[in-house]
C-alpha cells in the first residue's frame, strides 16, 4: 500500500508553484494560501481584479426529466428556479455550509457544494426518490476560477464576447457561452455585496485558462490571489 | 460572419458560438430501397432561400436545434426544439 | 533644440498642445523638439519639414495632404512599425521615426528617376510588358518589388503582446463625435441607453475642433464649440467614448470592428448612428501632388489644433465653405492670401464679406489648372472655367496652395453592409444635413430614435441615400499625366482615361486595372473625383455614360495592423492531470489532436519490451469518457453503435464500433456496463467532443430517459500492461485481480492506493492489463504509487510509439490511422462487431448497401521477409501499379520482422497471399495475414 496519503491537485497546481504560491491543505487538495504577498493581493480584490482557484469545489451535474425535484432535495428553491438562475441554501449535508444550483436548462443543473462532500450530495439525490433524474459527481472534471473586484469586466472583456456586465448578468445568475475560446460555465454569486463570478470549464484545460485569467488579470492591474485574500471578502 | 443566432435554452448569442449541422433531411425508413439511401446520404436541395437547419451551441448549453435561416442573407427567422413548429417573432 | 519649432503660433486656448511639456525625438536620426499633444506632423511641419514621403510608383516628393489620418502621403517608420501615418501618431519622448519608400535620403531619392520615366510605365505596364523573353519578367519583378511597395516590414520585430482584443456592448453605438454624434450621444444617454461614441481624433468636436463655432451670433473662440460638446458628453456615465480610435468594418448584426491604441475592439450594439459627416477631397490639376498643396481643412488642423503657421503666402482654390474658413484663419494667422480661386460663379455669404473687407483676391469662376516647383508648390496658374488657351491665365506665388474640392459622404460603413443592413441610421452631414442647427436637431432625432429601438428591441432600417452627383469640371487640357486622382498608387488622370479607351468602360474592373482606389487610403481622397470622372466619361464606344457610381467598399476601412487583429495568442492545447510528470521523466511529447502525448521517454523498443515481458504503464487519460445514463441508455447506445449493448450483462465489457449512416467508421472504444441504467463508454482520444456531441444530436428531441455526461476531463487514466501486472497492482488495491475472478473485458469498481477507481480489464497492447481510471485529481499520485508498486518488477512508462507497435503486433486498427473516410467495418474485418439482426440503427442503411455491394477494398496485415518495413502511407504495387496503400508499418521488436497494415483489393486479401510494398524505391514482396502476429489465440491476452 501507498506511503503517503493521497494528494489532490487542481489542473493549475504546477503553475501556481511556478509563480511563487505557498500552497495549503483544503481537504486532501493543495491550494495556493498566498503567492507571497497577500495584502497585495487583498488590494487587488478591492481596486482591481483578483482570479483565484476554486477547483476544490464540489460539482455535480444533475440531468434528467425530474432533475429539479432531485436538486429540491438539498436546494428547495430548485423546485422552482428559473433557468439561468442560481439559487442557494444551508447544507443539510455533514459538514455544513453553503450550496449552490445553478439551472442550466429545464432538465439540467449544476450544483455546487463545499470541497469534499460532493459524493454524499450525489448520494443524497439518488435517494431522494425521483427516478427521471441522474446526478454525476463532475468534481474531477471542471477546473474553477472566482474573478473578483472592480476591474472584473474590464478582464471578462478580454476573454468572452458575451455581456457580462451587471444590467446583462445580475447576481445569482449563470450563462454557459464561450470564454476564451472554451465552453465554459459563469455564474454570480456576490459575497457581501461585492461582486463574485465564478468561471468553471474542462479539467483538462485548466493550464490554458490559468494563463489566460493570470494574463488578463494582469492587463488590467490585477494579478491571481490566494485562499487568505479570498476568505478575507467574507470578514 | 457575425450574425446573431437565439439559441432557444440560452437566448441570442453571437454565431461563433455555434456549430451548423446541415440541412434538415429525414431519414429512410428501414428497408427502403438504395436509391433512397444515397439520396439521404449525399444530396441536399441546398436552396437560394429559406431552409431548416441543424445548430448546435457548442459554446453553451450544448443542445441541438433547428433554425430557419435565409442563405442569401444569413438572416435567421426563427429557431426551435426538435419537435416543436417554429414560432413567429423570433429573429 | 527641442521647444517651439520655427513656425508656431501664439498660444490659443482650445487648442492640441501643451506647450508646459516639451518633447524631444528623433527623424531620420536628427533630434527634433515638439510639445505633448503634438502629432509627429505637426512637430516635423513646425520644424519646417515639407516632404514627408516619397510616392508608390514614380518616388514624387508628397506633403501633408490631408493632416486627418485619411490620406497615404505622411507614412513614415516609427521603430520597427512601417506605414505610420505620421499625422495621427503622437509624438512620445524618443521616438525613432525614419521616412520610407525613398533612397538615399527622403530629399534627394534616386528612385525619383522613375518620375523621369513614368512615360515608359503607362496604366498597367506590367500586364503589356516583359512578356519576351519569359526571364524578362522575373527580373523585372524583382526589381518592381523593390522599388515598389510602402514601407519594409522587419520579420523579426515581435508585436504579438503589443495588442489586445476587448469586446463591448452597447444599446446605441454612434460613430463620429462630431456636433451631430454628440447630439444622437446625448438624446440617446438621456432617453436611458447606453452609449459607445467614437471618434478617429483625439478629441470630441469634429470640425469644430479646428473652426470657430457660427451661428449662436455670439463672437467665440476657434475650438471651443468642441470643448462645450466634450463637457457634455463628460456629464454622462453611460456614455464611454473611445476616441483616437477607428471603426473599420461593420458588420451583420451591427457588430463594429473598433481599432483603438490598445487593440481592436469588437463592439455590439443594438443600433448604430453613424454620424461620420464628411470628407473634403483634393481637385484636379496638374502637379496637384506637390508638396505645400494640401486640403484646406489640413491648414486649418495645423494652425488651429497645433499653432503651426502652415505657409507664408497661399492661394485658396475652393469649391466648399470650408476654403473661406481656412482663408479667414490663415489671415488671422498671419498668412498673406495671393487669392481665393472660387470656380463658381457666385461666392457670398459672411465669411466672403468678411476677406472682401480684408481686400483678398477673389477670383469666382476660374480654377487652378496647374502648380508650378520642384519638390515644393512655387506658384499657382489659374485660370477661367472651360478655358482652354492661354488666354486669361494668371500666375500667383504662394508656398501653400490649400484646396477644397467636393466633399465626400463618409458612409464606407454603410455600403460595407450591403443589403444586410437594419438598425442603422445615417445622421448629420453624411446624411445631407446642412448648417450647424440642422445637423444638431439630426443628431438629437438620430440618437432618441435610436434610443427607442434599442430599448424596445425593434430594428429600424435606414434608407441607402444615393451619392450626389459630382459636379465636376470637364477632364482638363495640359499635362493630365501629372494630374494625379489617386496618391496613394500614382494613378493619374490620363492613366485612367486611357484605360477607358482601352476598354475598361466599368467602374469596378477600371479600378482593377488601373488599381485607382486600392491604395492605403481606400478611395477617400480619391472615390469622388473618380466617379466624377466616370460620369463625365463615355463609355469605351462613345455611347452611354459610364454612371455615377462608386466602387465597391470593404472592410477594413483603415488599414489595421495584422498584430492588431490578431490580439493575444491564444491556443487552446488540452492537458492530461499526468502531463507534469511525463515532462519530469523526459518524454518527447507530441500532438495528437487536441492534446500533447509522450511519444516515447527515450527508447520505444525498449518500452515494447518492456511491456511484453515485465510490466509497463502508459496515460490513456486522452481517452474520451462519457456516463451514459437513465432507462433509456441501452437503447440510444444500441441505436449508435453497430453492436448490441442492451443485452450487455453488469459489469462486463464490450467493443464498440461506430458508424456514420452511410455506414463510414466514426469511432471505436469500449462500452461498459456499470449498473442496469449506468455506461461507462470511451472513445478515442480526439474524439470525445464530437462523439458527444453526435450521441445528443442523434437523441435530439427524443424526449426519453437518455442522458449522456462527457466525464473526459474527470478521469486519469493509466493501462497497465504485461506479465507482470497483476502483481503490480495487486500491491495496492483488496480487489481480486486473479484470472478466475477478474476476467478480461470485465470491469469493477474498488479502491486502489486509497483512490475510488474503475478498473476495466481490456488489452489494446495484447497483454494481460488494466485500464484504471481515477479522479483526475489523484493523477500524480496515483502514478507514483503504481511505479513504486512495479518498481520490483520492472515497470518502464510506454509512449505513444511503443503502443502503436505493440497494437499493431495484435493488428488492432487505429480508427483514423488505419481507417479513411469510406472504410466500413466489413472493410477492416469487423464483420463480427455488426449487428444487422438488432433493430434499426445509425449505419444499418449504408451498412446493408455495403454488404449487398460486397468488398471493394480490405485491411489487411503484411509481415516482410526481413527487419525492413514501408513507410506510413506508401503504395502497395502490382506489376508497377499501385492497387493498395499501407497504413501503418513497424519493426515488430517480437518477431524481428517489419510487419503492417495495409489496403489491398479483395483479390490479394488471402492469407497467405504476397503482396509487394515499396520499401525506399524498390518493390518487396510481403505475407498477407489476417490474423494478429503476436499471440493470435489471446492466451497473454486472458492469462
Amino acid at each position: 500500500m501507498a506511503t503517503r496519503a493521497p494528494e489532490r491537485r487542481t489542473a493549475m497546481y504546477h503553475l501556481q508553484l511556478a509563480m511563487g504560491a505557498v500552497m495549503g491543505d483544503a481537504d486532501g487538495w493543495q491550494l495556493p494560501m498566498h503567492y507571497g504577498d497577500a495584502g497585495e493581493e487583498g488590494r487587488w480584490l478591492r481596486e482591481t481584479v483578483g482570479v483565484s482557484d476554486v477547483s476544490p469545489l464540489g460539482k455535480i451535474r444533475v440531468v434528467g426529466a425530474e432533475a429539479s425535484k432531485a436538486v429540491a432535495f438539498l436546494v428547495p428553491q430548485a423546485a422552482e428556479q428559473d433557468i439561468h438562475s442560481v439559487a442557494d441554501a444551508n447544507s443539510s449535508l455533514e459538514r455544513g455550509g453553503r450550496l449552490l444550483s445553478a439551472r442550466l436548462a429545464q432538465d439540467e443543473f449544476l450544483v455546487l457544494t463545499p470541497a469534499g462532500v460532493a459524493s454524499s450530495a450525489v448520494e443524497a439525490m439518488r435517494h431522494s426518490g425521483s427516478n427521471g433524474s441522474h446526478a454525476v459527481n463532475v468534481t474531477s472534471g471542471l477546473c474553477g476560477i472566482a474573478i473578483v473586484g472592480p476591474a472584473t469586466h474590464e478582464l471578462m472583456s478580454r476573454v468572452a464576447e458575451l455581456d457580462t456586465t451587471p444590467r446583462a448578468m445580475p447576481d445569482l445568475t449563470c450563462v454557459q457561452s464561450r470564454f476564451a475560446d472554451l465552453q465554459a460555465l459563469l455564474l454570480r454569486r456576490d459575497v457581501n455585496g461585492i461582486a463574485m463570478y465564478q468561471l468553471y470549464a474542462g479539467r483538462e484545460f485548466g493550464e490554458y485558462l490559468w494563463e489566460v485569467f493570470v494574463g488578463s488579470a494582469r492587463d488590467v492591474g490585477g494579478g491571481p490571489v490566494g485562499t487568505q485574500a479570498l476568505l478575507g471578502l467574507r470578514e | 460572419m457575425s450574425f446573431l443566432l437565439n439559441c432557444p435554452n440560452c437566448g441570442e448569442r453571437s454565431v461563433n458560438e455555434f456549430r451548423f449541422g446541415g440541412e434538415v433531411v429525414s431519414r429512410p425508413a428501414q428497408g427502403s430501397p438504395e436509391t433512397d439511401w444515397s439520396g439521404y446520404f449525399y444530396f441536399r436541395p441546398n436552396v437560394a432561400g429559406v431552409q431548416q437547419e441543424w445548430w448546435n451551441h457548442r459554446y453553451g448549453c450544448r443542445r441541438w436545434f433547428y433554425a430557419l435561416r435565409d442563405t442569401t442573407s444569413n438572416s435567421v427567422k426563427s429557431t426551435f426544439w426538435p419537435g416543436d413548429q417554429p414560432s413567429e417573432g423570433t429573429t | 533644440m527641442p521647444g517651439r519649432g520655427k513656425a508656431r503660433l501664439e498660444p490659443k486656448p482650445d487648442e492640441a498642445i501643451d506647450r508646459t511639456s516639451p518633447i524631444e525625438f528623433e527623424f531620420d536620426g536628427r533630434k527634433l523638439g515638439g510639445f505633448k499633444g503634438d502629432s509627429i506632423a505637426s512637430a516635423l511641419y513646425a520644424d519646417g519639414v515639407r516632404v514627408f514621403s516619397r510616392s508608390f510608383k514614380y518616388h514624387r516628393p508628397r506633403g501633408l495632404l490631408c493632416c486627418s489620418g485619411n490620406c497615404p502621403n505622411c507614412l513614415v517608420t516609427v521603430g520597427d512599425e512601417p506605414n505610420v501615418r505620421a499625422c495621427t501618431r503622437s509624438i512620445e519622448p524618443g521616438l525613432q521615426v525614419h521616412s520610407q519608400n525613398a533612397w538615399p535620403s527622403l530629399g534627394f531619392d534616386l528612385l525619383s528617376l522613375l518620375d523621369r520615366l513614368h512615360w515608359m510605365m503607362p496604366v498597367g505596364f506590367y500586364y503589356k510588358a516583359l512578356h519576351r523573353p519569359k526571364a524578362l519578367w522575373l527580373l523585372g519583378r524583382q526589381l518592381i518589388r523593390r522599388v515598389g511597395g510602402l514601407g519594409s516590414i522587419d520579420i523579426n520585430a515581435g508585436h504579438e503582446d503589443e495588442f489586445s482584443s476587448r469586446n463591448l456592448h452597447a444599446d446605441v453605438a454612434v460613430v463620429g463625435g462630431g456636433p451631430a454624434g454628440v447630439a444622437a450621444a446625448l438624446a440617446a444617454a438621456e432617453a436611458g441607453s447606453s452609449v459607445t461614441l467614437i471618434d478617429d481624433q483625439p478629441g470630441l468636436g469634429g470640425h469644430l475642433r479646428y473652426t470657430r463655432p457660427t451661428g449662436d451670433g455670439q463672437d467665440r473662440s476657434v475650438g471651443e464649440g468642441a470643448a462645450d460638446l466634450a463637457g457634455a458628453v463628460g456629464q454622462f456615465p453611460q456614455i464611454r467614448t473611445l476616441c483616437s480610435s477607428t471603426v473599420f468594418g461593420l458588420y451583420q448584426d451591427n457588430l463594429l470592428a473598433v481599432l483603438t491604441g490598445e487593440g481592436v475592439v469588437r463592439l455590439r450594439a443594438k443600433h448604430v448612428v453613424l454620424a461620420t459627416g464628411t470628407q473634403e477631397t483634393p481637385l484636379l490639376f496638374e502637379n496637384n501632388d506637390l508638396p505645400g498643396i494640401m486640403l484646406s481643412t489640413a491648414a486649418l488642423r495645423l494652425s488651429s489644433l497645433y499653432g503651426v503657421l502652415p505657409g507664408r503666402r497661399a492661394v485658396v482654390a475652393t469649391e466648399s465653405p470650408d476654403g473661406y474658413e481656412a482663408a479667414l484663419q490663415l489671415l488671422e494667422a498671419g498668412t498673406e492670401i495671393a487669392a481665393m480661386v472660387v470656380s463658381s460663379d457666385l461666392a457670398a455669404g459672411e465669411a466672403v464679406d468678411e476677406l472682401r473687407q480684408r481686400g483678398v483676391t477673389i477670383l469666382t469662376g476660374h480654377r487652378v489648372v496647374r502648380a508650378t516647383g520642384r519638390g515644393r508648390v512655387k506658384a499657382a496658374v489659374v485660370a477661367p472655367v472651360g478655358s482652354t488657351s492661354a488666354l486669361g491665365t494668371r500666375k500667383f506665388r504662394c508656398d501653400l496652395l490649400c484646396v477644397s474640392g467636393p466633399q465626400q459622404p463618409v458612409d464606407a460603413l454603410l455600403h460595407q453592409m450591403g443589403a444586410a443592413q437594419s438598425g442603422v441610421t445615417l445622421s448629420g452631414e453624411v446624411a445631407g444635413a446642412d448648417g450647424i442647427e440642422e445637423i444638431e436637431r439630426q443628431g438629437r432625432e438620430a440618437g432618441q430614435l435610436a434610443a427607442q429601438a434599442a430599448l424596445s428591441g425593434s430594428s429600424v432600417g435606414a434608407g441607402m441615400p444615393g451619392h450626389q452627383s459630382a459636379a465636376l469640371p470637364p477632364p482638363l487640357a495640359g499635362k493630365n499625366g501629372r494630374t494625379y486622382v489617386c496618391y496613394c498608387e500614382d494613378v493619374s488622370l490620363h492613366d485612367i482615361e486611357q484605360a477607358i479607351d482601352e476598354g475598361f468602360g466599368d467602374i469596378q474592373t477600371l479600378k482593377r486595372y488601373t488599381t485607382v482606389t486600392m491604395g492605403p487610403c481606400q478611395g477617400k481622397m480619391c472615390g469622388r473625383a473618380l466617379a466624377g470622372i466616370c460620369t463625365a466619361h463615355s463609355g469605351p464606344n462613345g455611347d452611354e455614360p459610364m454612371g455615377d457610381t462608386y466602387t465597391t467598399y470593404r472592410p477594413p476601412y483603415q488599414p489595421v495592423p495584422l498584430a492588431a487583429l490578431a490580439g493575444r495568442e491564444r491556443m487552446p492545447m488540452k492537458r492530461s492531470p499526468l502531463d507534469h510528470v511525463h515532462r519530469g521523466l523526459g518524454a518527447t511529447m507530441v500532438e495528437s489532436g487536441p492534446w500533447l502525448r509522450p511519444h516515447n521517454y527515450g527508447s520505444p523498443a525498449g518500452e515494447c519490451v518492456a511491456v511484453r515481458e515485465r510490466v509497463g504503464i502508459i496515460d490513456v487519460s486522452t481517452l474520451g469518457k462519457m456516463e451514459v445514463l437513465g432507462s433509456d441508455a441501452p437503447r440510444l447506445l444500441d441505436r449508435l453503435y453497430t453492436h448490441r449493448f442492451s443485452d450487455l450483462a453488469v459489469g462486463r465489457i464490450r467493443y464498440g464500433l461506430m458508424t456514420s449512416d452511410n455506414g463510414v467508421i466514426l469511432d471505436d472504444g469500449t462500452v461498459a456496463r456499470l449498473a442496469e441504467d449506468r455506461y461507462f463508454v470511451t472513445t478515442t482520444s480526439g474524439n470525445a467532443d464530437v462523439i458527444e456531441e453526435w450521441f445528443n444530436w442523434w437523441n435530439a428531441g427524443a424526449a426519453n430517459d437518455a442522458h449522456v455526461v462527457n466525464v473526459t476531463a474527470a478521469y486519469g487514466a493509466v493501462n497497465v500492461a504485461g506479465p507482470r501486472a497483476r502483481e503490480t497492482l495487486a500491491k495496492l488495491t483488496a480487489i481480486d485481480l486473479s484470472r478466475r475472478s477478474f476476467r478480461y473485458m470485465r470491469a469493477v469498481e474498488g479502491e486502489v492506493a486509497g483512490v475510488q477507481c474503475l478498473l476495466l480489464r481490456i488489452g489494446f497492447v495484447g497483454e494481460a492489463g488494466w485500464e484504471v481510471h481515477f479522479p483526475a485529481e489523484y493523477g500524480e499520485y496515483m502514478w507514483d504509487a503504481i511505479m513504486d508498486a512495479g518498481s520490483e518488477f520492472g515497470i518502464s512508462p510506454f509512449g505513444l510509439e511503443a503502443q502503436r507497435v505493440l497494437r499493431l503486433e495484435k493488428g488492432h486498427v487505429i480508427v483514423g490511422q488505419d481507417t479513411d473516410a469510406v472504410s466500413t467495418p466489413y472493410d477492416v474485418g469487423s464483420d463480427w462487431a455488426v449487428r444487422l439482426d438488432k433493430d434499426d440503427f445509425i449505419g444499418r442503411g449504408g451498412l446493408v448497401v455495403a454488404a449487398d455491394r460486397g468488398l471493394q477494398q480490405r485491411l489487411v496485415g503484411f509481415i516482410t521477409q526481413d527487419a525492413s518495413f514501408p513507410e506510413d502511407g506508401t503504395p502497395v504495387v502490382s506489376g508497377n501499379r499501385p492497387v493498395g496503400r499501407v497504413t501503418s508499418s513497424r519493426l515488430s521488436p517480437t518477431m524481428k520482422q517489419g510487419i503492417g497494415l495495409a489496403w489491398v483489393p479483395p483479390e490479394l486479401a488471402l492469407e497467405g497471399e504476397t503482396i509487394e510494398v515499396m520499401i525506399g524505391d524498390r518493390p518487396v514482396p510481403a505475407r498477407v495475414t489476417l490474423q494478429p502476429f503476436y499471440d493470435p489465440d489471446g492466451h497473454r491476452l486472458r492469462s
